[in-house]
């Protein structure tokens, strides 16, 4: 998978997370900059991303990602 | 980084910054370190009297401070003293006051006996107005440590800052805690300014020794330990008092005559001294009027006892302005929150004072036979006594009578007199009875001074200072005579 | 030592000198000495044994994470040749033979009474021989067996006073000593799971055993009627505190977030840290952990923010809180002779109590770290002007919040048991209810924990916990309707009058669950709110309210307290750091700022004879 495809597939999975069909994201985003992302989001974020990917994630990971680049990058070392 | 330059810049404004703050601390704890009870201006004038003018010093508690006036003893023999005591001083406390006092190396001790048969620590207020006026010295840790004994950890911490106590009277501060105290008389207190019955007298030096509690007993003895190596001689002094701690007293007075120290008992000389009724307050402790007594009697047995010298005549001693600037100041106080009549009278009775005297309503039921010899010794002849509901007013100056108006009984009439001081001040005096005009006006220099309550109006006037000191009202309709001004 | 009092005021005046005064290498040396006799200055001192127990332990099991588990011992030296050697391996025999010799000066009564040599001799030589006999990879082993040894006897000699706690000191050091030089050069010998079983079961079990054994006994009898007396066991100072702290880094460890720290002291020293002994902040290792072993010159800057931010607690501690905890305690006290709105007065006051108490301690503690350098995690950040309980509980205990969270909600959500819950809801129940349900039961997990950690008892199982997470929940279920509701009565929700509503509607939620923190039992509190439906607001004006136990200069005094408070709040909300606010304005207005401060402490503040300023609420934690 290379990453634009990872990325079309995030989008998606943040699209359905916080039912919103016109969110965009992009390699910069933050949990500041899109208002319901708060820390139940995130697990919820993660959880929806590990089923879509086939991926899990470890702890490390959890509590380390910064931004959606960063979940990205990760997602194409894992899958 | 930080240069040399910005190093000295902060050390500077470090030390600053700590010194500003300490200075304001200081005056914090200075001014929350007042209290009515404590003297705090008379252990700094203690702290401020030249060593060689200082040849007696009187230690005790309220005992001393209301019994003992430096004022009067100065004025009648010339004896330069200094008062050190504080409201219920603890017990515990008088070693350490000894060790003050010696700091001025005085040639007599005068202690009075009483306060060594009070309470020891227990009353923390008290354990405090003692620490906060004592000056820093090994001697003030080693009263602390004493006094502190039985109280806890934090409560200890007393001892090193007046603040930690205070911090809770911060909202009871007035007027007071800001500005000089108008009656501490070089440390004679002016509590006592009422007061009946008399002392007991030579029969309290007969009475069977009984040996005090322990810890009093402790007290006594660290205070004699101390006392030997003083150069100056000590007095252990019992003031007229009410005898109910005679017996203690017999046992002390023998202990400390052992030790070589000398004792007086004034109660055997209540008669040489003149006590009498209005000159006792109650328990050990005289009315203004009685402690002026003791003060010229004991003073002058000291003079004579001790071969203290008399100052007066002295030349360079400097403190004689002082002493008799405060005298001035005590007398006008004395005068103007008299509050017994008798003594009132008897205390204006002097060529300084004119007293003017105008009654309103009723002035004769609650007089009585002394207040009517006072009356007399002032030059009034004929006096209101006797004759209800009468109108009067009278004038006289230094004991002569300057004029005299009375009506018969349940006159309607009143009576008015005018004249003039002996210093060329125009007065006028206007008095009604209850049936006449029913007012009493006494005017001084066109202005208007009487307090027009029921009873005698008395109107003072200094004849050295030239001004009016004191209007006082006595309702001497009713027996106990209360004063209004 | 309560931070308030005067003892700690003198401790904290020693050891900030010698700890700039030490070379930088040793600076952790000063720190580590000075929680050892932090913890050692405490009422009941035995119980450094049970944190020195825990630490070891976590220490040890957070080393088992490091690399593969090795079954065989680690290549260790070989003979005593190998350069400087011989030294090295005298090592243990004479740290041995010290701790005997120590070890019989304790048990003889008085120091130099060894009656007769011979035992002394006997016992010396008998160490010595041991030596000899066991082969020299043991050798530090038989070292901390012997400082185990040490240690239960200064428990059992013990005697209070200052020479039982130095003894106790020595002997936790000489422990931490032998386990450090233990396990030099070795690798992992236990497999991960088993490290991790190991060391949460001690912690957990520490925790459970000396905090909630009351608790845990109580419901024992109730369920099975039985009557076994709770222990009174001492629990140590700080221990939910530093127990937190040392599961953060054992989990950290175990999942790869956080290096293992090799050497023992440094572990006791991030993990009971003294500042953080009275109550927290819980620390993380990765933000503070090297910071503490770093070590730092003398800054100018940090030591005097420092002590202003002391100060401020102080402030806040002694003038404000005390204050307001003398009206509380009336109004509670009595609620026959206090209805209706005095009740309710008595809540909101209780939470301003609450929030200085724990705030200004907070700001002591993490004032006096930073003058030695360090920044600690910050545990408030103006809580009262959130909009939401989940916000406030951001703003409120932040470290605790974020252990719970981290350690807690996280590991819960992520289980198969979740996963496979959240696929039954979702395919019975539709995606809206999958996304919302799972987490409101992970949640639910975290806030009865939340209000367990609180407390042994139920009343803060209900109060602390549940109440908080019904809160919580139901603001987010009925989050939509909500919206609907604002958007049809037009209500501008961006502007000041609504974000006041919103905080007042959080600060009265906080404040009715706060009841249950503070009232006695659950009993108690449902009776307080009846009591509290009387009608008598003319409390407010006829001057009752200065007949609560502050007269109405202390009154006034509490509340300009508060207002002051509320101002640096406001300042902090918009500006960030109020001491950086106040270091630009000049001189004179800063110095009557600090030393206005500094007087209102020293003649406002409750202290001395006849307060009980040193009755923190959280410090039997």
């Amino acid at each position: 998978m290379n990453r634009t495809e990872i990325f079309e597939k995030l989008t998606e999975v943040f699209r359905d997370v916080f039912d919103d069909e016109t969110l965009t994201i992009s390699d910069a985003t933050t949990a500041g900059d899109i208002e319901d992302w708060d820390s139940l989001s995130h697990i919820t974020l993660l959880s929806a991303a590990e089923d879509e990917f086939g991926v899990k994630f470890d702890m490390k990971a959890v509590h380390g990602l910064k931004n959606v680049g960063e979940m990205v990058n990760l997602i194409g070392r894992l899958v | 980084m930080v240069n040399a330059k910005t190093k000295w810049i902060y050390a500077v404004r470090c030390m600053s910054f700590a010194l500003v703050t300490a200075l304001l601390l200081l005056y914090a704890s200075s001014v929350l370190s007042n209290g009515t009870d404590n003297h705090k201006f008379l252990f700094q004038d203690f702290y401020k009297a030249s060593k060689n003018e200082v040849d007696v010093v009187y230690i005790g508690a309220s005992g001393a401070s209301w019994n003992w006036n430096p004022t009067v003893a100065f004025r009648e023999t010339g004896l330069a003293s200094q008062l050190l005591a504080s409201e219920r001083c603890p017990a515990d406390a008088m070693p350490y006051l000894l060790a003050e006092a010696a700091k001025k190396d005085p040639a007599l001790y005068v202690v009075d006996v009483h306060r060594f048969l009070g309470a020891t620590s227990g009353d923390l207020a008290a354990v405090q107005s003692v620490l906060v006026n004592l000056r820093w010295s090994r001697n003030r840790l080693d009263a602390a440590d004493d006094m502190l004994e039985n109280y806890s950890e934090e409560e200890k911490i007393m001892k090193y800052s007046p603040l930690y106590f205070f911090h809770s009277r911060w909202n009871q501060l007035g007027a007071r805690d800001f500005e000089t105290v108008p009656y501490d008389f070089m440390g004679f207190s002016m509590r006592a300014l009422s007061g009946s019955g008399i002392p007991a007298g030579a029969e309290s030096a007969a009475a069977e020794p009984a040996a005090p509690k322990e810890e009093q007993l402790e007290n006594l003895n660290l205070f004699l330990e101390k006392c030997r190596g003083l150069r100056g001689k000590i007095l252990f002094v019992e003031a007229p008092n009410d005898g109910s701690l005679a017996q203690y007293e017999r046992y002390i007075q023998n202990l400390v005559t052992q030790m070589g120290c000398d004792y007086l008992n004034a109660s055997e000389y209540i008669d040489e001294i003149g006590m009498e009724d209005g000159d006792y307050q109650g328990g050990h402790h005289l009315t203004v009027y009685g402690a002026e007594k003791y003060t010229v009697w004991l003073s002058q047995y000291l003079e004579r006892a001790y071969g203290i010298p008399d100052r007066r005549e002295e030349s360079g001693f400097r403190e004689k302005a002082r002493y008799e600037q405060q005298y001035e100041a005590y007398q006008a106080y004395k005068i103007s929150h008299g509050v017994m009549l008798h003594k009132y009278l008897e205390s204006v009775a002097s060529p300084r004072y004119c007293v003017l005297i105008a009654v309103k309503d009723e002035a004769s039921s609650g007089l009585d036979e002394r207040d009517i010899e006072k009356l007399r010794n002032l030059g009034f002849i004929q006096t209101p006594a006797g004759v209800y509901r009468a109108s009067y007013a009278a004038a006289e100056s230094g004991g002569e009578l300057i004029d005299e108006k009375i009506t018969a009984e349940e006159s309607g009439e009143s009576v008015a007199i005018s004249g003039i001081l002996p210093d060329g001040t125009p007065f006028s005096l206007e008095s009604g009875g209850y049936k006449a005009s029913n007012h009493a006006s006494v005017c001084v220099d066109g202005k208007e001074y009487s307090v027009n309550g029921r009873g005698l109006n008395i109107v003072v006037y200094d004849n050295l200072d030239h001004k009016v000191i004191d209007s006082a009202a006595f309702d001497t309709f009713l027996s106990n005579k209360p004063v209004t001004r | 030592m309560s931070v308030t009092s005067f003892a700690f005021f003198v401790f904290f005046a020693v050891s900030l000198p010698v700890y700039y005064l030490a070379p930088r290498r040793f600076q952790w040396y000063a720190l580590l000495l000075f929680s050892l006799v932090f913890f050692l200055s405490s009422p009941e001192p035995r119980t450094i044994v049970y944190a020195a127990v825990s630490i070891l332990a976590t220490w040890y099991c957070a080393r088992q994470f490091d690399g593969e588990a090795v079954k065989s011992a680690a290549p260790e030296r070989r003979g005593v040749k190998a350069g400087g050697g011989f030294a090295r391996a005298l090592l243990p025999g004479a740290f041995s033979l010290a701790l005997q010799a120590l070890l019989l000066w304790i048990l003889n009564a008085a120091p130099g009474d060894l009656s007769g040599m011979r035992p002394v001799v006997i016992s010396l030589a008998a160490v010595l021989a041991l030596y000899f006999l066991i082969p020299s990879r043991w050798h530090w082993r038989l070292a901390f067996l012997h400082s185990v040894v040490f240690l239960v006897f200064c428990l059992l000699r013990w005697a209070p006073g200052l020479k039982g706690r130095v003894f106790l000191g020595a002997g936790v050091a000489a422990l931490f000593f032998a386990a450090a030089r233990c396990s030099r050069g070795r690798g992992p010998r236990l497999n991960k799971k088993a490290a991790l079983a190991l060391g949460l079961t001690i912690n957990l079990g520490m925790l459970a055993a000396l905090k909630y054994n009351g608790f845990l006994v109580g419901n024992l009898n109730r369920i099975l009627r039985l009557s076994i007396p709770a222990p009174q066991w001492a629990a140590p100072m700080g221990i939910s505190f530093y127990t937190f702290s040392a599961l953060a880094y054992l989990l950290g460890c175990y999942w790869g977030d956080t290096e293992a720290q090799k050497n023992p002291g440094k572990t006791a020293l991030f993990i009971g840290f003294f500042p953080i002994l009275t109550s927290g902040p819980i620390l993380r290792y990765g933000e503070t952990g090297p910071a503490l072993f770093g070590g730092r010159r003398f800054d100018y800057k940090a030591v005097t923010f420092g002590l202003q931010r002391m100060l401020w607690g102080l402030f806040l501690k002694l003038v404000v809180s005390a204050r307001l905890a003398v009206v509380v305690n009336t109004i509670y006290g009595d609620t026959e002779t206090y209805p209706g709105f005095y009740i309710w007065l008595a809540a909101a006051l209780f939470m301003f109590q609450l929030y200085t108490d724990f705030s200004g301690c907070m700001e002591i503690i993490l004032g006096a770290s930073e003058c030695y350098g360090l920044r600690l995690p910050e545990n408030f950040r103006t809580p009262f002007f959130s909009r939401s309980v989940q916000e406030f509980w951001q703003r409120w205990h932040i470290t605790l919040g974020g252990w719970m969270r981290d350690f807690v909600l996280y590991p819960v959500l992520r289980t198969g048991l979740w996963k496979r819950m959240t696929k039954w809801i979702r395919a019975h129940w539709g995606k809206r209810a999958a996304k919302q349900i799972p987490n409101y039961l992970g949640m639910l997990c975290v806030w009865l924990l939340m209000g367990l950690w609180h407390g042994g008892a139920w009343k803060y199982i209900v109060g602390q916990g549940l109440w908080f997470w019904a809160c919580i929940v139901l603001s987010r279920a009925l989050e939509p309707l909500f919206k609907k509701m604002t958007a049809l009565l037009r209500v501008n929700t961006d502007c000041f009058s609504w974000h006041l509503f919103q905080s007042l509607r959080v600060f009265a939620l906080v404040a009715l669950g706060n009841m249950f923190f503070r009232l006695d039992s659950i009993c108690m509190v449902f009776r307080t709110w009846r009591a509290g439906f009387s009608y008598n607001p003319w409390i407010f004006f006829d001057d009752s309210l200065y007949l609560l136990g502050l007269d109405r200069k202390n009154f006034t005094v509490s509340m300009l307290g508060l207002a002051v408070l509320l101002l640096i709040s406001a300042l902090q909300e918009k500006h960030g750091s109020v001491r950086e606010l106040i270091s630009r304005q000049n001189l004179p207005f800063r110095w009557t700022v600090y030393i206005g401060l500094l007087l209102a402490v020293v003649v406002l503040g409750q202290y001395g004879p006849g307060y009980d300023a040193a009755a923190f609420i959280y410090e039997r934690f």
